[in-house]
């Protein structure tokens, strides 16, 4: 099955024909399997499937952080597989923010200096950088926690502080890696209800890959892949 | 946060490692400092002599003596403008153990031929009428409390007086200083007839000769005709450059530039190893967060500064700390040695080596975990995080 025919508003992301193989002790693996997707701006999509279904491949391939073996992928027009890696890297750097199960946040740097880390490929002034990712913080809910280093957080904080990194660039898209996986309910709610609003007030485009059912019930639609094809839909 | 904020905070996230490798590096170019003094100490004044002054001692070595009458003899050759001539004396101080410099020399010539000693008008002339007049280094002068005018006590090691004793009374005539670092403010110069009148050996003769040059171009010439001279006589010569005397004469105790250069290899290719592990350790460490660095949108180029950023600024950060501290030793022990080794100091030119070392260093030792880090593929480091 594939998407192409849910386009209803400007395509931001077009995917066409993405097949992805890894080698792997001589033998070949399709993660992704001639694949057609669309993902219109504003959309919250999520995707669901088994481990080893595609969905995290597919969202490394629209981030620019890996290649397809072969297909295509559209960003408002352009075409990721024309771009060289140092392009790729400055096109990331403008219009991806990515939110990692894990954080990933530096440890030894406080809350507004790991928001400010994207900030140092701009070409800001220092107090511009900072302006911007205080104003990250608070739009994520962490203005007192500006100069807390990630040890000093929880573990709910510490995926907010990722969620401000990632929108402290103002990205046109959002790509979310298992964004409540290492999170207790109540702080996975938290940030699912973030997310919610970076796409309802803000106009983020997220794509949010979730083994969790009660986190892929926010987004706007679901996809659900099995062996590397899109097996079925559901909007909400 | 800056870049180079990046990198500092970075270098300080294993506290107990950047301080041991921080301490390595530090103790590694303190050395540095003090191994190159040492060089210069014994080396490092040659390069600063010139080719205008050749020098004539016996052809057997500088223990056996030679006419004085070969002063005139030489002056009489082609281009030489004069001679001068010189006695070692082997001074000290009451005991051997406080060694002096003790040299006799003709009158006013010896001080014609070295511009480099600057001795005060007035003072020079009053050594001029003193039989027993001496001319001392501001070295000694300072060490010893000795002023103008007072009359001091040397012995000589080999030169006893017709008395018998080895004691020879000195009345200071004038304090010298140097105008050139290849010269020494150790020695005390007295005169040759004041020696040769009483000494109870070896009258009549010199231990070397110093030759002026017309042109200095024309060196190799004269010291061929000069040895020419003396050719089959029961004192023959050899005669060669001050600078060519002054490299032989230190290669007697040994290549100590080649030994220093050795040593201070060592240690720096072991400051390499350490260095390399450590940035090796701290990168290994941090694959994940270097691959959501580039997720962010840093460029693999940007990674590879990053690291090689760490690595230098590591490295400086120790030199610098090394390198002062060195230059600091390095001056307190040129106060304490300057009887024994008047040329070790840390000059300008090992301070710039030791940067331009220290810069290598760290380039060398971030080189490889930062191409590394710049190879590293993101969704490999991310999914084994």
């Amino acid at each position: 099955m594939n998407d192409s025919n849910a386009v209803t508003a400007e395509t931001l992301v077009r995917a066409s024909g993405i097949t992805k193989t890894y080698r792997r002790g001589g033998e070949s693996i399709n993660v992704l399997s001639g694949l057609m997707l669309d993902v219109p701006r504003g959309d919250f999509l999520a995707l669901m499937g088994p481990s080893g279904s595609g969905k995290s491949t597919l969202l490394n391939l629209i981030g620019g952080i890996d290649r397809a073996t072969s297909g295509s992928i559209e960003f408002a027009g352009r075409r990721l597989e024309d771009m060289n890696e140092s392009e790729l890297a400055r096109w990331r750097a403008r219009h991806v923010g990515f939110i990692f199960q894990m954080h990933h946040l530096l440890p030894m740097l406080t809350a507004q200096d790991n928001v400010e880390l994207p900030l140092l490929l701009t070409g800001f002034p220092g107090a511009e950088r900072r302006r911007r990712a205080a104003a990250a913080l608070k739009l994520v809910g962490l203005a007192d926690r500006v100069k807390h280093k990630p040890a000093e957080l929880s573990g709910g904080q510490e995926q907010r502080v990722g969620v401000a990194r990632a929108i402290v660039t103002d990205p046109d898209i959002l790509l979310c890696d298992e964004p409540t996986g290492d999170l207790d309910r109540k702080a996975g709610d938290a940030i699912l209800d973030l997310l919610q609003a970076l796409n309802g007030e803000h106009g983020k485009t997220i794509v949010m890959v979730t083994h969790d059912p009660h986190a892929a019930v926010r987004a706007k639609r679901t996809l659900y892949f099995d062996q590397g094809v899109l097996v079925t839909q559901a909007a909400m | 946060m800056t870049t180079s904020g990046l990198m500092w905070a970075n270098l300080w996230r294993r506290k107990t490692r950047t301080v041991v490798t921080l301490l390595s590096i530090f103790v590694a170019f303190v050395l540095f400092a003090v191994l190159a003094a040492t060089r210069q100490a014994f080396v490092g004044g040659v390069d600063l002599i010139g080719n205008e002054r050749l020098l004539t001692i016996h052809k057997s070595g500088l223990i056996f003596a030679l006419p004085i009458s070969y002063r005139n003899r030489i002056a009489s050759l082609d281009g030489v403008v004069s001679v001068s001539i010189g006695v070692w004396m082997q001074g000290y101080f009451q005991e051997p153990k406080n060694f002096t410099p003790l040299i006799a020399v003709d009158n006013d010539a010896y001080f014609q031929m070295y511009r480099e000693i600057a001795v005060p008008p007035e003072q020079m002339a009053v050594w001029q009428k003193e039989r027993t007049g001496a001319i001392i280094g501001k070295s000694v002068a300072a060490r010893r409390g000795w002023k103008v005018g007072d009359t001091v006590p040397l012995r000589s090691g080999i030169y006893r007086r017709e008395s018998g004793d080895n004691t020879w009374e000195l009345k200071i005539s004038g304090i010298y200083d140097v105008t050139n670092k290849a010269f020494d403010t150790e020695s005390v110069m007295v005169h040759f007839d004041y020696l040769d009148e009483a000494r109870t050996f070896g009258r009549d003769t010199v231990g070397w000769l110093i030759v002026k040059l017309k042109d200095p171009s024309q060196a190799a010439r004269v010291a061929k005709d000069i040895d020419a001279l003396f050719a089959n006589s029961p004192r023959e010569t050899k005669t060669t450059s001050e600078k060519a005397f002054a490299e032989s004469f230190t290669s007697q105790v040994g290549d100590v530039g080649a030994i220093v250069t050795y040593v201070v290899s060592a240690v720096l290719l072991s400051m390499l190893i350490v260095i390399a592990s450590t940035m090796g350790q701290a990168v290994h460490e941090r694959t994940a967060e270097l691959a959501v660095l580039k997720a962010i949108g840093f460029s693999a180029r940007n990674v590879l500064f990053l690291v090689l950023g760490e690595s230098l600024l590591l490295t400086m950060f120790g030199a610098a700390l090394g390198l002062g501290l060195g230059y600091t030793v390095c001056r307190t022990l040129a106060g304490q040695l300057t009887q024994y080794m008047p040329a070790f100091w840390f000059t300008t030119e090992a301070l710039l080596i030791g940067i331009a070392l220290a810069l290598s260093l760290g380039l060398l030792a971030g080189a490889w975990p930062a191409a590394r880090a710049m190879r590293m593929r993101m969704v490999d480091a991310l999914r084994e995080a």
